[in-house]
């Protein structure tokens, strides 16, 4: 691209802007004042630049969790955190209330896009070595950001109160009473009490829609700035592009395959196979496999469990610091980073898909 | 004094020994807690405890046992049922300080009744007291109590003798999944049951019967609390359950709907004259199976057909019946079928066309429960609301195909709204990146 030439900009008085300067260089101030002084920093946004697809993935998260925000906002309106009312208001979202079904559809597809990218995201950055680099800090902070989204997800999933919901969350909060000593505390801590009730519901929701926010947003705030340098992206007009396809994707994928309702929660009728959303069913069955390997000592299985997922998390964090940006070509590094994410990828999905037809 | 290797020049020394003690503490204390009701159990200062949990595995485990057992959380301790004394340090022999041994079969029952049978001792437990009486008269009690026949189960045949749990507890043995399991032990062994002419394959045939896979199985997504076990029919220490003079009759404590249109027919006024047919003569037992139409004029087991001859006017009746409970079916499956395609397709809420189809499955029900009367007209009438009922579900499932379609129609509006948006926008980027 031609950074000398000049463009005229479609504003009143059609100014010109000079387009000389180099690559950080602030652009030059226009003449006259008032608001029109400003177009020189629009157009440093709005100005077509080669297309960074690497970034695509991190934005894309950053506008799916905005849709979420909204669309959540928006459910609220009508959701009721009670165990009477829950279901039944869910149900009212979607069935009378005018583009509710709309509303929720988005919502809850919005967390399968979100887990899609969230995952593409971190093998683009592992493969292109992010972690290698000085990036550190966003790449730490990323990884806890990404502990937080499922807790979103296990939070948000109790609160439509269905069958499958219910017991998913008995099943997953159970696994921390195998814990020795402190693995009660924790459950009763979480569920609020020994049985999943209106408290545990209740602290979901504040954990779903206060808590996890507050510290996902402070969190983000801080990634994407040490990782862009600015919470604006360059070429704001290719983004915008990005968020139409979003908001088109959500909004046919809700109109053909609108979420289901399941029936509501009923504790004294267990389901026969209790499974948990499908970005959980690696997890699940890592837990399975760990008890068919040990099928007699299913506390020692599940701390095991618990151990195997610390363990993988632990060591993604710590990923940056047991490397050396200095050695080898970038070239010579990205393959072995390639070959290791395409097997964490290949484990995972052969256990998502293990956990699907178990 | 024992710290002050910790300020030494190389405190690590001392302290990696010191966490390896806490953590082994930690470890012993998980081990407490996960076996706490034993633990627990086992503090108690009694001398046939210690002395048990020190003599060899097969002595040792009636010890572990009790310790697991309801008795335990009392406690009712060895001395009530074998008598001793519990302080005394020295291994008793029978016959000293009261200590009686193992019990015989036939004091069994007494013994358990000098508390089982007390009302003021067993109000505070919330546990009934007619088991003495019941067992007496039962089978089993009269073989044990008056023919003095140890060959029969007594309370610790069911209920074990050490470790005896609430019946609550999916670990008891006559627990409700578990029962058929504690009289099979006895009642599957064909040298036991030899000697009364007793058949020792129910079990197996209970477990194919459609009680059994609703139990074992949870086919149907049916309440398995609600299905008999063997109890269910032939009582649990009575022999017989509470207003039912024979096993046979048994079927009605539950089917009630059925016994109403039973009552009303043809076959009710034979049985009380022939004594036949009773439930069992068509619908079998122990390996009942589903009812299905087969029962009217099927080719195998019972059937209309089994005492009518084809050309009689009972046997057309049964063809008939037949006939409209097939098309019912048929109407219920069709209503079925449309809302999961409503389902699969659509998503719309479908709380209000499962509620019309729980209605409609309902009448059918009533239907085959209306088909014991042997009245083409009963079951025509009750048939007709089932048709009413698929008709309404019908006119819903349009009704949401149309919302469906007002969906796809907003959809595609909107889409080329979005499409407009897209395609200016890249126009703009390509005029901003060319610069004209």
């Amino acid at each position: 691209m031609n950074r000398d030439k000049t463009c005229t900009l479609n504003i009143p008085g059609s100014m010109k802007v000079p387009k000389n300067q180099g690559e950080g260089s602030e652009p030059a101030i226009l003449e006259g004042s008032g608001p029109f002084s400003l177009m020189p920093k629009v157009y440093e946004y709005v100005e077509p630049k080669p297309v960074q697809w690497s970034c695509c993935p991190g934005w894309i998260i950053f506008y799916l969790f905005c849709i979420e925000g909204i669309s959540g906002a928006l459910l609220l309106l009508y959701y009721c955190p009670t165990i009477s009312e829950a279901y039944r208001s869910i149900q009212q979202i979607t069935n009378i209330l005018h583009y509710g079904w709309l509303i929720r559809g988005v919502h809850i597809w919005g967390v399968h896009l979100l887990v899609i990218a969230v995952v593409l995201h971190l093998a683009q950055k592992f493969i292109s070595q992010g972690h290698r680099q000085v990036k550190r800090f966003p790449w730490i902070i990323g990884i806890v950001m990404m502990v937080l989204l499922s807790l979103f997800g296990a939070t948000g999933h109790l609160l439509s109160w269905t069958q499958g919901s219910y017991w998913a969350t008995t099943f997953i909060t159970q696994l921390f009473a195998a814990i020795p000593l402190v693995g009660e505390p924790i459950k009763i801590l979480i569920r609020g009490g020994n049985e999943i009730s209106q408290i545990t519901l209740s602290r979901f929701f504040a954990l779903h829609i206060l808590i996890a926010p507050i510290i996902f947003i402070s969190l983000s705030r801080f990634h994407i700035v040490s990782a862009n340098k600015s919470l604006i992206p360059s070429d704001l007009l290719f983004h915008v592009q990005i968020l139409l396809v979003l908001i088109a994707v959500l909004f046919s994928l809700s109109t053909f395959f609108p979420p289901y309702i399941y029936p509501k929660a009923d504790p004294f009728n267990s389901l026969l196979h209790i499974k948990p959303e499908w970005y959980f069913l690696a997890s699940y069955e890592t837990f399975l496999l760990l008890r068919k390997i040990h099928p007699n000592g299913q506390s020692l299985s599940v701390v095991l469990g618990i151990l195997l997922h610390l363990g993988v998390l632990i060591s993604l964090m710590v990923l940056p610091f047991f490397s050396s940006s200095a050695t080898g070509e970038k070239q010579q590094r990205k393959f072995p980073a390639l070959i290791l994410c395409i097997l964490g990828l290949l484990i995972l999905l052969t256990l998502t898909l293990l956990g699907a037809y178990s | 004094m024992r710290l002050l290797p910790l300020l030494s020049a190389n405190p690590a020394r001392h302290i990696m020994p010191l966490l390896a003690h806490v953590f082994a503490l930690h470890i012993l204390s998980a081990f407490i807690l996960v076996h706490c009701q034993t633990a627990l159990a086992l503090t108690i200062q009694n001398s046939c405890l210690n002395c048990h949990l020190g003599l060899r595995p097969e002595l040792a485990q009636y010890a572990h046992q009790w310790a697991m057992s309801a008795h335990a959380l009392v406690p009712v301790c060895c001395e009530e049922c074998h008598g001793g004394n519990p302080n005394s340090p020295k291994t008793p022999r029978i016959g000293e300080e009261g200590f009686t041994g193992i019990p015989s079969k036939q004091a069994i029952p007494a013994l358990c009744n000098r508390c089982h049978a007390d009302v003021l001792y067993m109000r505070k437990y919330d546990i009934r007291v007619d088991e003495e009486n019941q067992y007496e008269n039962s089978v089993h009690g009269q073989q044990l109590l008056k023919k003095n026949n140890p060959d029969v189960a007594c309370c610790v045949d069911c209920h074990g003798s050490h470790d005896i749990r609430k019946p609550d507890d999916p670990r008891s043995r006559v627990n409700h999944s578990r029962i058929a399991y504690t009289c099979a032990r006895c009642h599957s062994d064909i040298n036991r049951m030899k000697p009364y002419g007793l058949p020792t394959d129910q079990i197996v045939k209970y477990k194919k019967s459609y009680h059994g896979k609703v139990l074992y199985q949870k086919v149907d997504s049916k309440n398995t609390r609600l299905v008999p076990s063997c109890p269910g029919c032939h009582g649990i220490h009575s022999g017989k359950p509470a207003g039912v003079t024979q096993v046979a009759d048994a079927c009605y404590n539950c089917h009630l709907n059925v016994k109403r249109y039973f009552q009303k027919s043809i076959h009710s006024l034979l049985l009380k004259k022939n004594q036949k047919p009773r439930c069992i003569d068509c619908h079998g037992y122990h390996d009942i199976p589903r009812p299905s139409e087969d029962l009217f004029t099927g080719e195998t087991g019972f059937h209309c057909g089994s005492c009518h001859t084809p050309e009689s006017p009972e046997y057309q009746n049964g063809i008939q019946i037949r006939a409209l409970i097939e098309q019912a079916k048929r109407v219920t499956e069709t209503g079925q079928s449309s809302i999961n395609q409503v389902k699969r397709h659509l998503d719309i809420d479908i709380s209000s066309l499962n509620m019309k189809m729980d209605d409609a499955l309902e009448s059918l029900n009533q239907a085959i429960k209306a088909t014991h009367s042997q009245d083409v007209q009963t079951v025509s009438l009750i048939v007709q609301d089932v048709y009413k009922s698929i008709s309404t579900l019908d006119q819903q499932v349009s009704k949401h195909y149309q919302e469906a379609r007002k969906r796809k129609q907003w959809l595609a509006r909107v889409l080329l709204l979005i499409s407009a948006a897209f395609s200016l926008i890249a126009y703009q980027r390509h005029r901003l990146k060319t610069g004209i």
